[in-house]
């Protein structure tokens, strides 16, 4: 038997700071897989939806539900990549500041073995083999994001534009299927943009999987989304 | 009064830590450093103490001025840890070279023998006159400092930078400046409190580190945001050093206040002044 | 002289006792090398080997224990204060983790001076027997002592290595770089710092108990924080991330006592000169290289090693 609940649904979800309301009685669903677009000013609340679509704060009222599922109270670990599929990025590039670009990139990668202390010290054939493996997956996108040379350059150097690709790739390494990506675009520039979005949706495509991005121009989200969701004080419109 | 002591070198500290947001463990080997200069200063002439207490803490407050000059400013954008391991390296110079020139042993001053006998009665109490002296100097220098703080220009200055520092930069803060000066201050505080600690135990070389971490101690009581909450803390600390001293076996006395700090952490870490911690999630 | 001692040869002695002391240098260094890797401000080496010196000393002297019984008990202890040290690193700043810990240590070691009726204070534990592995003795002074350490050493040394080329050790780096998003990533960085700090800990207490063997006797004062900022100096100077620098640093650290003595500087001014020169070489580094000696493996994956790439 399908399941034929939707695969995720806000259901009059209101979040308050203070006296301020990022967000109020917003409830949508996403039925299909496919690319959904959230757009709106700033401060109007995207933000802290997908925040609280991920786990990383709780909603004052309504709840979350995944395929049915209440998940409302789910920590972030919990809805990750290796759990229900989640993943998401950062506004502001969230990496690892010290570590290599590689090295951030491999964080988001499965490994089944070597995890643990004890599983490290014994199991070393094993994970080096996944080792092999990670680095093609790395490579492989590395090179189609054109990140290719960066490598071993620690993530504190690289531009603002390369940080944010690189965490675009940290979460398609993993086995992540149910993306949520804020602001993709920020910071590049309209030559560049195209030729992303057209990778992006390829690697959601090739994943099957579901993509939620915030943008703030419209013509962008318009173009991609198959879905619109406008966002105004805290409001949602659902556009298309 | 030992704990009124630490107080003062809590008050440095807490000067030094609101300002920079740096937890400078140089502290207390600077403030024995200064006593010891004191010292060196006293014993051939014939001045006393009290006069002392000016020259050698005005030498201690630009040492400050040095450090913060020289060592934590070139390291101001590193990871947090590097002007801590810094300190640490100048607390094991400071403490070699002290060593070198007047060796391992207890030195004590003076006068501290005539202040510690002189014994008055106060009802069932016995209070000597070093502790007046102690108490007196406390009050002095928070009652001084507060003054500064809360009424002087330099003293909004070093609040402005205290709560935000970028705002306070671009509403005209000079920050170069302020941070000198609150080191200065700062370190003049670490000086009078090297001095008194000088008069009421005596001066070693080594013991300039566990200086530093009991006044770290309480600042943590504190909280770290406010000159009363030092004070207090300073005061709560004292008296409990002495209780336990009086119930407890007194040879114990230093560890006494690390039992303290672990009933600080268990029940109410961020201090009398501290706003609550906040986890992510 | 393989097993037995060379009471005799004072020469051979010194250049043992040099050996020994920088294989116990970097056993510490080693356990702080990677506390410090997992993002842990906690210097409390010399409490750790404090503790394994006394489990040593009281076990053998007043307990009548064999060595290996009171080795593995100071084991245990560290372990318990070492996973209990943690505890409250979550409720504080890093930073204040430093000091905190720097306070601990001095706080036991002051604890160990009082309590005389456990420790004996000041005059210390004296007598304890040489080391013996299931009735074998192995004098402190014999060339087998000293492949004993150097083999602990190298086997720490190892499970270093292996721990942070591996995928466990990534995920350690990855949870002292950026605690909120491995968090989200799925690791604990609770769990590692937990697992690294004890690890830390028991190592350090092997190392004092095997210092208890070799000295013969333990008292308080060698085990000041001095000691644990000359364990912080190895590990910087090595480099934080790099075992071998660690180890590297440990053996210049052990030489510097001995080399002073040898051009003629009394025992007494060693200490303090060379109290002063590692102060020196402390602040020397970090403030004109921060990284320590090894800057190519200071902590990050050697990449090309493993994927044959060029990158």
């Amino acid at each position: 038997m399908e399941n034929i609940e939707p695969f995720f649904e806000s259901v009059k979800v209101s979040k308050y700071y203070g006296g301020v309301v990022a967000l109020k009685n917003v409830s949508f669903s996403i039925p299909f897989k496919g690319i959904y677009g959230f757009y709106g000013g700033n401060g109007s609340g995207k933000t802290t939806l997908f925040d609280i679509a991920c786990g990383l704060t709780n909603p004052d009222e309504g709840e979350i539900r995944f395929h049915g599922r209440v998940i409302t109270d789910l920590s972030p670990t919990k809805r990750g990549a290796l759990r229900l599929g989640f993943t998401r990025t950062f506004q502001e590039p969230r990496l690892f500041p010290g570590l290599t670009a590689i090295e951030n990139v491999l964080m988001g990668y499965q490994f089944t073995s070597g995890i643990t202390f004890t599983g490290s010290l014994f199991k070393i054939k094993h994970w080096k083999k996944q080792y092999k493996q990670a680095y093609e997956l790395v490579r492989f996108y590395l090179s189609m994001f054109s990140l290719e040379g960066i490598g071993n350059r620690l993530a504190r150097e690289l531009s603002f534009g390369q940080q944010k690709r690189l965490e675009l790739i940290r979460a398609f390494v993993s086995p992540a299927n149910f993306f949520w990506f804020d602001e993709p675009f920020a910071g590049l520039d309209s030559a560049v943009i195209g030729l992303t979005v057209d990778k992006i949706i390829k690697c959601v495509k090739e994943k099957d999987g579901i993509l939620c991005l915030i943008d703030h121009r419209r013509e962008i989200v318009n173009e991609i989304s198959d879905n619109v969701f406008q966002f105004s004080y805290g409001n949602m419109i659902v556009v298309r | 009064m030992l704990g009124l002591v630490y107080g003062l070198l809590g008050l440095s500290m807490l000067l030094v830590s609101s300002v920079l947001k740096l937890v400078d463990l140089v502290r207390g080997d600077l403030a024995i450093a200064s006593a010891y200069l004191a010292y060196a200063l006293t014993i051939n002439g014939n001045l006393p103490i009290y006069l002392i207490f000016i020259p050698a803490c005005a030498i201690a407050g630009v040492a400050g001025i040095c450090l913060e000059r020289f060592i934590y400013r070139p390291l101001g954008g590193r990871p947090r840890f590097t002007p801590l391991v810094a300190a640490l390296g100048l607390s094991l110079i400071i403490q070699s070279i002290l060593q070198l020139i007047f060796g391992p042993e207890l030195t004590t001053y003076r006068e501290a023998e005539k202040l510690r006998n002189n014994i008055t009665h106060i009802g069932t109490f016995y209070v000597a006159e070093i502790d007046i002296l102690i108490i007196l100097v406390f009050l002095l220098v928070s009652i001084t400092l507060y003054v500064i703080l809360m009424y002087s220009k330099f003293g909004r200055a070093m609040r402005a930078i205290s709560d935000d520092e970028e705002s306070a930069i671009a509403c005209g803060v000079p920050k170069g400046s302020t941070y000198g000066l609150a080191f200065f201050i700062a370190s003049v505080v670490a000086g009078i409190a090297g001095i008194c600690f000088g008069l009421v135990y005596g001066l070693e070389p080594g013991v300039g580190l566990l200086f530093t971490v009991k006044a770290f101690i309480i600042l943590m009581l504190a909280g770290g945001h406010g000159v009363l909450g030092t004070v207090l803390a300073g005061m709560i600390l004292g008296i409990s050093e002495s209780i336990m001293c009086g119930l407890l076996p007194a040879n114990f006395r230093d560890t006494y206040i690390f039992a303290i700090l672990l009933v600080i952490l268990l029940v109410r870490p961020e201090g009398i002044t501290g706003r609550a911690f906040q986890r992510y999630k | 002289m393989l097993f037995k001692g060379t009471n005799r040869n004072k020469f051979m002695g010194f250049w043992i006792h040099v050996a020994v002391s920088c294989g116990l240098f970097s056993l510490l260094a080693l356990g702080l090398n990677l506390i410090l890797r997992s993002g842990v401000y906690s210097i409390a080496s010399a409490a750790f080997y404090m503790i394994g010196a006394y489990s040593t000393g009281i076990g053998t002297v007043r307990l009548g224990l064999s060595p290996i019984v009171s080795i593995l008990a100071g084991t245990l202890i560290s372990a318990v204060f070492g996973f209990a040290c943690i505890a409250p690193a979550f409720r504080v700043r890093q930073d204040r983790l430093l000091v905190l810990t720097l306070g601990f240590a001095e706080a036991l070691r002051l604890v160990f001076v009082n309590w005389t009726s456990l420790t004996n204070g000041s005059m210390g534990i004296s007598g304890i027997p040489p080391l013996s592995i299931f009735r074998i003795k192995i004098y402190s002074d014999s060339l087998f002592f000293i492949f004993l350490i150097w083999m602990c050493v190298i086997f720490m040394l190892l499970i270093s290595s292996i721990l942070f080329h591996s995928p466990w050790g990534l995920r350690l780096d990855g949870s002292r770089e950026n605690e909120i998003v491995s968090y989200i990533l799925g690791i604990s960085p609770v769990t590692n710092r937990y697992l690294a700090h004890t690890a830390g800990a028991i190592v350090s207490s092997l190392a004092g108990s095997l210092y208890a063997h070799h000295i013969g006797f333990i008292s308080p004062s060698p085990f000041s924080f001095v000691l644990s900022v000359y364990v912080l100096t190895a590990v910087v100077l090595g480099g934080i991330g790099s075992p071998q620098g660690a180890i590297f640093a440990s053996i210049f650290i052990g030489f510097t006592q001995p080399v002073l003595q040898l051009i003629g500087i009394s025992s007494f001014y060693a200490t303090v000169i060379r109290q002063l020169i590692f102060g020196l070489v402390l602040i020397g580094i970090i403030l004109w290289l921060p990284e320590g000696f090894y800057k190519k493996n200071s902590g990050y994956r050697r990449i090309g090693e493993l994927s044959n790439g060029k990158y």
